[in-house]
């Protein structure tokens, strides 16, 4: 009787594929709902202001100066140029950022190891200092309450009679390319060439003997040998280092670097070294304790223990999180805006008020931002598959 | 001295002993080049110590903070309207004082004489004698609260108490701040429709009347029938939506009853106890009922301060979480098309910064309502902040459940437990108790991430300082503010991760 009140009743509806079918449906249904009602909202409100999406306004003349750029543009450029302009001021700035935020970040972590007492105990204060503390607060004081504090120019305090701060910027000494660098650029290629060639040498090497060699370091000591060889056979010497001076209001030589930027590099490094500090850290100490004694047992010098043994295994640990801590500080540099830095979205913010295409300036910025992001994890997919652990 | 030892028994292991003078040289002189780092770790700090405490405590005009010290805590919220922070405040209090008789007892007494310590420190500092009053009894009605609950913990009515407080706590906080705009009579009626449409499906579910009377087995259903085919009727157009939504509300209700009868029964019991006082105080929100005269609506654009940044953190934890458990279970499900479209949106949200969210909200949020629809900037910042944090939420809940054994979930089906009850009643507790620490993490990034909304022109702690450093006669003075700003956050943060890591450690999450 049971079976048969079953088999009467609506029995296909208790078929899971059925019900999945018709849940994913529904879900289709409601989004697409859902979007088709913002899609005509947008549109109508669109089409009363005259701004129907279009990414004409690319080529119109922007008409806005940029304070920093990397490359030519002035206020007669298109919108577009704008914003390539932000775009690779948002790069320059996540590339010495990370670059420095890496090197602090690792003394950091290895200080927060250390056994001695008032290493570890200052590395902990950093660290815990840092990582409570919003990143945008960090930025407008070292903008306001530092970079902007400093003397005016005339009065400009000089370190090593080389580097001048002032409230308009720091100058730092800048190597600037003679008539020879051309020339130079050939055998820094010829010392890359170089350096390949015996990278590819030793690695076979290793692969017959079964005793790899440091490979990135004699390529690199290869590539410096010939670097340094060549910078003396040159006529001159192919870049000379250009000093600034003060020279009434402003300053000649040197380069310099403007406050919004050195304040936006400063906070992004301090902020994300403090972080970086805690991937190295939690990276080291994932490797076991037994791996040490084995190392030891196996009668292996400490510079051996390290590079073979504890080194390859905490970089297991360390790459995947450093990695999104390297995307985080890109993706942080948006807060640029705030001290006036002209980065991807400062520039988007500026094109946005004066032309009032939200939609077009949103889905722009958000596409580079997201390339940035895919990019890196394209990188992550590819570097876990690399490493992971080889098991019988 | 020594008595022989018993047969079997075993000595116990040497104690060490570390002298002072042993401990420097252990951990500051050997090797050599650790007495060169502690030179050189001790010439740093001197050096960078001197001058910050040099200019804090002697160069350092800390006047700016001290005068405007209101603005900074809660912005241009009216001074006739501050009242209800302090309510909330002790409200607050009460339920922390209360919970923590019931739920902990005497258990992390230390934390909390620290956090009772803090406030009469605070009583102690020179603010205005009112406001030191205040602080003391702020710490008197947690401490006396505190006493009551723990005399009283093994009472069942305590822990509801407690529950009750610390679940209505969040709902309240909104109500008193915001106040009450004073609705007209069709909204209010709606109002009393919908509170007697939850009611009634409720009751009615729990009660199945139809073992009764078995008449009421499809009569039941004219109570979201009704309302729904009042939608359909031409006369009734303006009030489809409305009417809809009644429908959905009660079914959905009835369904609730219906399936778990016995759990709601205190619950629904209660509500049936307020229904006639909950009618009376939405009778009062009218223009001129008593609510609305004492607690007059208080526009979000006079929000601001530290009120603004901790409004902000608790919207954005209490929508994020819901949702971010509901991605991470469309990510894992079987179903392609959820599963993709969780995946998308997580990783698209993940992949852009909050700011470019915040900037999205700003200007493309009303782009997207019907027209004569307007949905203020605090708001708008809230509902940024919400997609946003849902994202890293889901990411967390997932990791959650990927550590939960394929055989629980094995074990629920063969129990009988459909998919439903299996995530609510198995896995979810499990993985959510498995991802605290995380869940915590993420919140105290949430709490930093709130000072963003000053990018996009709302005067939370951090966009309140513009105001203060455009007063005349403190223009210059960025390092004191800054610093100020700074401390506050700090603290705050700080006293969460510490909180959470004692738990942690009380709980041994993480070490299963």
């Amino acid at each position: 009787m049971y079976l048969g009140r079953l088999r009467s009743g609506v029995q296909w509806l208790r078929d899971e594929r059925v019900v999945k079918a018709i849940a994913q449906a529904l879900f289709v249904l409601a989004v697409f709902l859902a979007f088709r009602f913002f899609y005509t909202n947008m549109i109508t409100a669109l089409a009363q202001r005259g701004l129907l999406p279009s990414f004409y306004f690319l080529r119109l003349t922007a008409g806005f100066d940029i304070g920093e750029k990397a490359i030519e543009y002035s206020r007669a450029h298109t919108y577009a140029r704008a914003f390539l302009v932000g775009i690779i001021n948002t790069l320059v700035v996540s590339f010495w950022g990370i670059l420095f935020a890496t090197i602090i970040g690792v003394i950091v972590g290895l200080a927060r190891l250390s056994r001695n007492f008032v290493i570890r105990t200052l590395a902990t204060i950093y660290v815990e200092g840092l990582r409570n503390i919003p990143l945008l607060v960090l930025l407008v004081f070292w903008y306001t309450g530092v970079f902007l504090k400093f003397p005016p120019l005339r009065k400009a305090k000089v370190l090593w009679n080389a580097v001048y701060l002032s409230n308009r910027g720091v100058v730092i000494p800048w190597p600037t390319p003679t008539e020879v660098w051309p020339r130079y650029v050939w055998v820094l290629g010829a010392g890359l060439v170089a350096a390949l060639a015996v990278s590819i040498w030793l690695i076979r090497m290793g692969r017959r003997t079964g005793r790899m060699p440091l490979v990135p370091g004699w390529a690199l000591l290869t590539f410096l040998v010939v670097a340094v060889v060549g910078w003396f056979l040159m006529p001159s010497a192919p870049l000379a280092l250009s000093f600034p001076k003060i020279e009434g209001f402003r300053t000649v030589g040197g380069r310099r670097l403007t406050p919004e930027f050195m304040a936006l590099l400063s906070g992004l490094v301090i902020y994300t070294s403090a972080y970086i500090g805690e991937v190295v850290r939690a990276g080291i100490q994932s490797v076991p304790k037994g791996q040490y004694e084995a190392a030891r047992a196996l009668g292996l010098t400490p510079y051996q223990m390290t590079r073979l043994i504890i080194f390859p295994q905490a970089l297991r640990v360390i790459v995947p999180p450093l990695t999104s801590q390297y995307l985080n500080l890109t993706k942080n540099s948006s807060l640029a805006v705030y001290i006036g830095y002209p980065d991807l979205y400062s520039v988007s913010g500026t094109i946005y008020n004066q032309t009032g295409r939200a939609v077009e300036v949103t889905l722009l910025m958000m596409a580079v931002y997201l390339t940035f992001s895919l990019t890196t994890s394209l990188f992550m997919n590819w570097y876990n598959r690399k490493i992971r652990f080889v098991e019988r | 001295m020594e008595r022989p030892l018993a047969p079997g028994e075993t000595l116990p292991p040497p104690t060490e002993r570390i002298t002072i003078l042993g401990w420097i040289y252990r951990n500051l002189l050997s090797p050599w080049y650790n007495a060169v780092l502690t030179v050189l770790g001790l010439a740093l700090a001197y050096a960078l110590l001197t001058p910050i405490l040099r200019w804090a405590l002697t160069q350092a005009e800390w006047q700016v903070v001290v005068v405007n010290l209101r603005l900074f805590m809660v912005g241009q919220y009216p001074k006739e309207a501050l009242w209800r922070v302090w309510l909330l405040l002790y409200l607050l209090s009460l339920t922390a004082g209360w919970s923590w008789g019931v739920l902990l007892g005497k258990r992390y007494a230390t934390a909390g004489l620290v956090l009772l310590g803090a406030f009469i420190g605070l009583a102690v500092l020179p603010f205005a004698p009112a406001l030191r009053l205040r602080w003391f009894t702020l710490a008197l009605t947690a401490l006396g609260a505190w006493a009551l609950a723990y005399r009283w913990r093994e009472t069942g009515w305590a822990r509801k108490v407690a529950f009750a407080l610390l679940l209505l706590y969040f709902p309240i906080v909104i109500i008193v701040i915001r106040g009450f705009a004073g609705w007209d009579r069709a909204r209010q009626l709606w109002a009393a429709l919908y509170l007697t449409g939850v009611l009634a499906g409720l009751v009615v579910g729990m009660w199945r009347p139809e073992q009764r009377w078995p008449a009421a087995r499809w009569g039941q259903f004219g109570l979201f029938l009704v309302p729904l085919a009042l939608a359909v009727l031409p006369g009734f157009v303006a009030w489809r939506f409305p009417l809809v939504g009644l429908a959905a509300v009660t079914w959905a209700a009835w369904l609730t009853g219906r399936s778990n009868p016995t759990t709601l029964k205190g619950f629904a019991r209660v509500l049936v106890g307020l229904y006639l006082p909950l009618l009376f105080l939405l009778y009062q929100m009218g223009p001129s009922g008593i609510l609305t005269r004492a607690m007059p609506q208080v526009g979000t654009n006079l929000w601001g301060g530290l009120l603004l940044t901790f409004l902000l953190t608790i919207v954005g934890i209490v929508f994020s979480f819901p949702l971010g458990i509901l991605l991470a279970l469309g990510r894992r499900s079987v179903m392609p098309i959820i599963r993709v479209f969780s995946i998308l949106y997580i990783e698209f949200i993940r992949g852009v910064p909050l700011v470019t969210v915040l900037f999205m909200a700003q200007v493309m949020l009303p782009l997207f309502l019907p027209p004569g629809m307007t949905i203020d900037r605090v708001l708008r910042a809230m509902a940024g902040i919400v997609l946003f944090a849902a994202a890293y939420m889901a990411e967390n809940v997932r990791g959650g459940l990927q550590a939960i054994p394929k055989g629980q979930y094995e074990a629920a089906y063969a129990l009988g437990l459909n998919a439903f009850q299996t995530m609510t009643l198995i896995i979810l507790p499990q993985a959510l108790r498995n991802v605290i620490p995380v869940i915590v993490n993420q919140f105290i990034a949430l709490f930093k991430d709130t000072s963003l909304v000053a990018i996009v022109g709302l005067f939370d702690l951090l966009g309140i300082a513009s105001t203060v450093l455009a007063q005349p006669q403190f223009i210059g003075k960025q390092r004191e503010v800054y610093t100020f700003i700074g401390l506050i956050y700090w603290i705050f943060s700080y006293g969460m991760s510490y909180t959470s890591r004692q738990i942690e450690k009380a709980l041994g999450v993480g070490e299963r």
